[in-house]
């Protein structure tokens, strides 16, 4: 029955989205509605999408992962001495693995050492946040400008179309692929099974613990992956890059209808979560607020979204048991 | 729990917290070789009053963590009172009425103002938790950047210079040669420990920390206990903001950037555990105590603050790795 849920969760994004497309649209007299301005915000929507499906994968499994923006950040901060030492390609997979280590260590310490997974990543938040200090020395480096025009650093975040970023097409790539695998492959089942409920699914042959840590290092090379497209896209890597997303991405997750109790979750709905949180920063940066203002909108909406959650479902499953009586 | 009570982990549990103690000596046997000067009364006076601040907060924290809950907001928590109890004392100039500081408010009103507002943020925080009941995780997380969002939107992104005599006596004031936030600390420290101990509150909060089903069966709500450890916290941390806005004769929106994570290390070091209802505020003044040396040991070696940040978060680890492998070897 909750997976039946999970297949409608997204809907109140959607109906936010929708809501706020007619607000900015008619609030703005045109400003927001037009090419330039969504081609700007669908991009930012997009490096956080991507991060915010690893996210719903670890959420599904009952885990959270408060390290991803630290991901993000020294993956694509890395990615530039990487690819100036040892060429493009090299630099890139190198730059991939790292992600997928850092994913791989945050799985091992929640999974094999029994850390919570809060601690255990927002441990690994700070010491990989310092890091990326450590590496960039707290300048931004650009890649170097014979490597610019490379094919795979405009594959990946390169423009297509008029302008518009190829990171929005991984980012759609990824989204169905994903959806694939949660909903048709073994692996997806058993997320869905361990965040459920750990000890059927144990009595099944299925080990949280292998299906958890996959879903960290799988969150990781995501995070990875959207920060190098993020470095490829502007040709720097700033010390802040990747700073909150962790928040962003738990909040992107929460109003497409993941649960933080695992079990339930969308990553169609993570997409819709991200477009949402990014229309709001384009929103409030257009109606003239501070930029400070934007972070504390957060906290209310991630709050918010949690809630009308819970409530929803709590109806849905009332009037499922009323209709069975 | 009725495993600690066998001899084998009594005597576990003890060579685990001996550990502790001897992590603090060898600090100190450090810091000592690297300064001098260190182990002189003047600079213990002086470490004891640079620990009160993270101390206070680590006072809210072990309630909380004793209740079973976790609350990320402490630091934002103080941020935001820091620039409140300056900005209460700047009131006249950004209005326009004088160009020095405005005592529209008398002291003691600015400062029970903003206890207040931090008991009730941290009071909105335990009920968002119980009766709306979403996990403790997100609720604080969302009071963070919430509180760090409004200290930076209220004060323009500005720190804000200079506040009144009482407010830097809160912060830089001597009773003797004590300093006045050391003595409020000592005090603190007492005063919750004899609650914990010795008054049906605390009791309570340990039992509905321990096993909430347990205590609502026995008449105890559990959800109350756990309102009132977050309210506990949010206090703390407002007392810790306007004793910093003494110390550092500014309300700053940037100030204690990281230090829930800090407070959390503090309190798992001292031995509180995670699961909640064992620990107690004696345990955390030794975290406190030992969070506080490596800080100290890490700027005397000239170590900047971000890669700080990196070494208190594998710090923070490996004390909880610790903690959990002596929790395995008593099972």
């Amino acid at each position: 029955m909750l997976k039946y849920l999970s297949k409608f969760l997204w809907l109140g994004a959607i109906v936010g989205i929708l809501l706020l497309i007619i607000i900015f649209g008619v609030a703005s007299g045109g400003r927001w509605l037009n090419v330039l301005n969504l081609q700007v915000v669908t991009r930012t929507a997009a490096q956080l999408g991507i991060v915010a499906i690893g996210q719903t994968l670890v959420l599904i499994t009952g885990r959270f992962d408060l390290s991803v923006g630290s991901i993000f950040g020294v993956c694509g901060v890395v990615f530039v001495p990487l690819v100036a030492a040892f060429g493009i390609w090299p630099g890139f997979i190198l730059a991939l693995l790292c992600g997928g280590a850092i994913g791989l260590l945050n799985g091992t310490l929640t999974e094999k050492l029994r850390v919570p997974s809060l601690i255990a990543t927002l441990g690994n938040l700070w010491i990989f946040r310092g890091l990326v200090f450590y590496i960039t020395g707290g300048f931004a480096n650009a890649i170097p400008r014979d490597l610019r025009d490379h094919y795979l650093i405009t594959i990946l975040g390169g423009k297509f179309a008029g302008g518009w970023n190829n990171l929005i097409f991984w980012w759609i790539i990824i989204t169905a692929v994903m959806i694939l695998v949660l909903n048709r492959t073994k692996f997806g089942n058993a997320a869905f099974a361990v965040g459920t409920d750990e000890r059927s699914a144990l009595s099944r042959g299925v080990s949280p613990a292998t299906v958890r840590m996959a879903a960290f290092i799988i969150c990781g090379f995501l995070a990875a992956f959207s920060g190098i497209g993020t470095v490829a896209d502007m040709k720097t890597g700033s010390t802040t890059l990747g700073q909150s997303m962790e928040l962003e991405s738990i909040a992107g997750s929460v109003i497409g209808g993941t649960s933080l109790l695992g079990g339930v979750g969308s990553i169609f709905g993570a997409g819709l979560g991200a477009l949402l949180l990014s229309f709001i920063r384009s929103g409030l940066i257009l109606a003239g607020a501070p930029p400070y203002w934007f972070v504390s909108f957060v906290g209310v909406v991630l709050i918010g979204a949690v809630l009308f959650n819970t409530k929803m479902r709590e109806h849905i499953l009332k009037r499922i048991e009323r209709s069975a009586l | 729990m009725i495993k600690t009570f066998t001899g084998v982990s009594l005597v576990k549990s003890s060579r685990v917290s001996l550990g502790r103690y001897f992590a603090l000596l060898l600090l100190i046997g450090i810091a000592a070789f690297m300064a001098p000067g260190f182990l002189t009364l003047q600079n213990i006076l002086n470490l004891l009053r640079s620990f009160s601040f993270l101390g206070f907060i680590s006072i809210g924290m072990t309630f909380v963590i004793l209740s079973a809950g976790l609350d990320l907001s402490v630091a934002s928590l103080l941020a935001l009172c820091s620039v409140l109890t300056a900005l209460f004392q700047h009131w006249g100039i950004y209005l326009g009425h004088t160009t020095t500081l405005s005592y529209i408010f008398p002291f003691p009103f600015i400062l029970i103002t903003v206890l207040l507002i931090g008991s009730f943020l941290g009071f909105l925080n335990g009920i968002v938790i119980t009766k709306l009941k979403i996990t403790d995780f997100v609720s604080t997380l969302g009071m963070m950047v919430f509180a760090r969002g409004l200290a930076f939107a209220i004060s323009g992104g500005r720190s804000i210079f200079e506040v009144g005599a009482e407010t830097l006596f809160m912060g830089r004031g001597m009773v003797g040669i004590i300093p006045f936030v050391a003595c409020l600390w000592v005090f603190a420290i007492m005063f919750c420990t004899i609650v914990l101990k010795y008054t049906a509150f605390g009791q309570r909060l340990y039992v509905s920390g321990e096993n909430p089903e347990a205590a609502r069966l026995s008449g105890v709500d559990p959800h109350i206990y756990k309102i009132a450890a977050y309210t506990i916290s949010g206090f703390f941390a407002a007392l810790a903001g306007v004793c910093m806005t003494g110390r550092l004769n500014v309300g700053e929106p940037r100030v204690a950037q990281g230090w829930e994570l800090d407070a959390i290390a503090a309190v798992v070091i001292g031995g509180t555990s995670f699961a909640g209802g064992q620990g107690s505020v004696v345990k955390t003044i030794l975290g406190v105590a030992i969070i506080g040396l490596i800080r100290n040991i890490l700027s005397l070696l000239g170590i900047l603050p971000s890669p700080q940040q990196m070494i208190m978060g594998l710090v923070l680890l490996f004390a909880v790795i610790l903690q959990r492998l002596g929790e395995r070897n008593s099972d």
